[in-house]
C-alpha cells in the first residue's frame, strides 16, 4: 500500500508517485548511500522501479512513504504489518534519507510522526526493527524514540568482504505514548471546518 | 527448490516433497494441538491451494523444501525459505503434522538432517529461526543440534488473553563445524 500524509514538525510523509522513482534510482545507485540498510536495494531500470512501485502500491502488509523536507524530496520509508492474526505489530522496513540532507534531524523527525500514527492512528501494540549492529547514527535515533535490544544476531550482513553482526530491537506502543504524550493524530477526533466555525 | 533424499536414524528421512504430500498439510494445520504454537488455524485449504503452494515450492531458488519420511509415510514437512545466498543464510521451518508422534525425536533428528545440508551441501554460512518459546519440542530440537538463543521478544505472541515470547536462534556453520569435526 502506499501511505498518505503524515506532518512532522519538518518532514512530511506523502505518497509515492512516479515522478518520486528518478531520485529512488539515483539513491539506490549509490552504494555508499545504502550501505547501513539491512535490506539493501539493488540498482534497478525505470521500468522496474515502476514495476515495483504498482507491486508494492497493491501489497496489503506494507506501507511505504516518500519523505520530504524544505520543500524537497529527501527520502522513503516503509513498515510492514506484522502477522495479523496473531500480533498487532510494525516492523521497520526501510529508512533512506538523502545523502545531501542527513545529520539536519529529518530522518529522527520523520520517524517520531510515523510512529504517532502507528501507536496513535493504526493503534499497533508493538514494533520491530533490525539494524547493522554498527549503524550508530540508526541506533541512536531509533532508541530516542524508545526502542531497545532484544536480539544480537552473528555474522547477518555481508558487505565489503566480511559478515557484520545485527541489532534487533522492540517498542511496546506504551513506552511510546510515555516518552511523547503529545504524539496524537487527533486529539480528540477530526474536527470539521464547519464546527469549527 | 525440493531437497534431495537423506537417510536418517530411527526410520526418520527427508525425501523431496509431493503433490499428494502437501495435500496432506490442510488436515494438519486444521489441528488445535498442531497449530497452537502458529498459525491462526485457518487458511485456503482448497485442493487447489495445495497445489499452487507445491508448485512455488518447487520452483523456488530461495528455499528448500522436503517432506519428512516416518516408517515409510510423510508425517510433516521442514525446510530452510528466504535463502539470501551472498549472506549465504536463511530461516528454517518445520512442521510434524501428526500429533500422536510428538516427542519421539523425529523433529530433531529431521533437524540433523537438514542442518548438515545446509552446511555440508548448500554451503550456508548461517541458519536463523523463530519459535514461540512456550513451544519448547520445536525449541528443543533445534537447540539440541546447536542452535542458540540470539534473543528473545518477551510476551508478543498472543493467544486469547495469553502473551508467549518469541525465541529467535541460530547457529553458525563455525560452530556446527567445531560441534561435528569430520563426521
Amino acid at each position: 500500500m502506499l501511505g498518505g500524509t503524515i506532518r512532522g514538525k519538518r518532514a512530511t510523509l506523502r505518497t509515492t508517485t512516479e515522478a518520486d522513482l528518478s531520485d529512488h534510482l539515483r539513491w539506490h545507485a549509490d552504494g555508499e548511500a545504502t550501505r547501513w540498510m539491512p535490506r539493501r536495494p539493488d540498482p534497478q531500470s525505470l521500468d522496474q522501479r515502476k514495476e515495483w512501485l504498482k507491486e508494492t502500491a497493491k501489497e496489503q502488509g506494507l506501507i511505504h512513504w516518500e519523505l520530504e523536507a524544505d520543500g524537497a524530496h529527501a527520502g522513503y520509508c516503509a513498515v510492514r504489518l506484522m502477522w495479523p492474526p496473531m500480533a498487532d505489530a510494525w516492523a521497520i522496513e526501510s529508512l533512506f534519507v538523502a545523502t545531501g540532507v542527513r545529520r539536519r534531524g529529518i530522518g529522527g523527525d520523520a520517524l517520531r510522526a510515523l510512529h504517532r500514527y502507528l501507536v496513535d492512528y493504526l493503534g499497533l501494540a508493538f514494533g520491530d526493527l533490525w539494524l547493522y549492529r554498527d549503524d550508530v547514527a540508526g541506533r541512536r535515533v531509533f532508541a530516542s524514540l524508545g526502542y531497545a535490544e532484544y536480539a544480537h544476531g552473528h555474522d547477518v550482513f555481508y558487505r565489503d568482504g566480511r559478515y557484520w553482526d545485527d541489532w534487533r530491537g522492540i517498542l511496546r506502543a506504551a513506552e511510546f505514548r510515555e516518552r511523547f504524550p503529545d504524539e496524537l493524530e487527533y486529539p480528540a477526533g477530526p474536527t470539521s471546518p464547519a464546527a469549527r466555525r | 527448490m525440493l531437497g534431495p533424499r537423506i537417510a536418517g536414524d530411527r526410520g526418520v528421512s527427508l525425501a523431496p516433497s509431493t503433490l499428494e504430500d502437501y495435500k496432506l498439510y490442510p488436515r494438519w494445520a486444521a489441528q488445535p494441538e498442531i497449530t497452537y504454537f502458529w498459525g491462526p488455524r485457518a487458511g485456503n485449504w482448497i485442493e487447489a491451494g495445495a497445489e499452487e503452494r507445491f508448485k512455488e515450492a518447487a520452483k523456488d531458488d530461495r528455499g528448500i523444501h522436503w517432506s519428512i519420511r516416518f516408517d515409510d509415510r510423510t508425517i510433516g514437512l521442514t525446510g530452510i525459505d528466504g535463502i539470501d545466498w551472498i549472506r549465504r543464510q536463511g530461516e528454517s521451518y518445520i512442521i510434524i503434522g501428526e500429533h500422536q508422534l510428538h516427542g519421539r525425536g523425529i523433529a530433531s533428528e529431521a533437524v540433523r538432517l537438514r542442518t548438515r545440508f545446509a552446511f555440508r551441501e548448500l554451503n550456508l554460512h548461517r541458519v536463523y529461526n523463530w519459535i514461540v518459546y512456550d513451544n519448547v519440542g520445536s525449541r528443543r530440537a533445534n537447540e539440541k543440534e546447536g542452535y542458540r538463543e540470539q534473543g528473545r521478544v518477551p510476551k508478543v505472541f498472543k493467544r486469547g488473553l495469553r502473551r508467549h515470547d518469541l525465541w529467535l536462534g541460530e547457529i553458525l556453520r563455525s560452530e556446527w563445524e567445531r560441534r561435528h569435526g569430520d563426521s
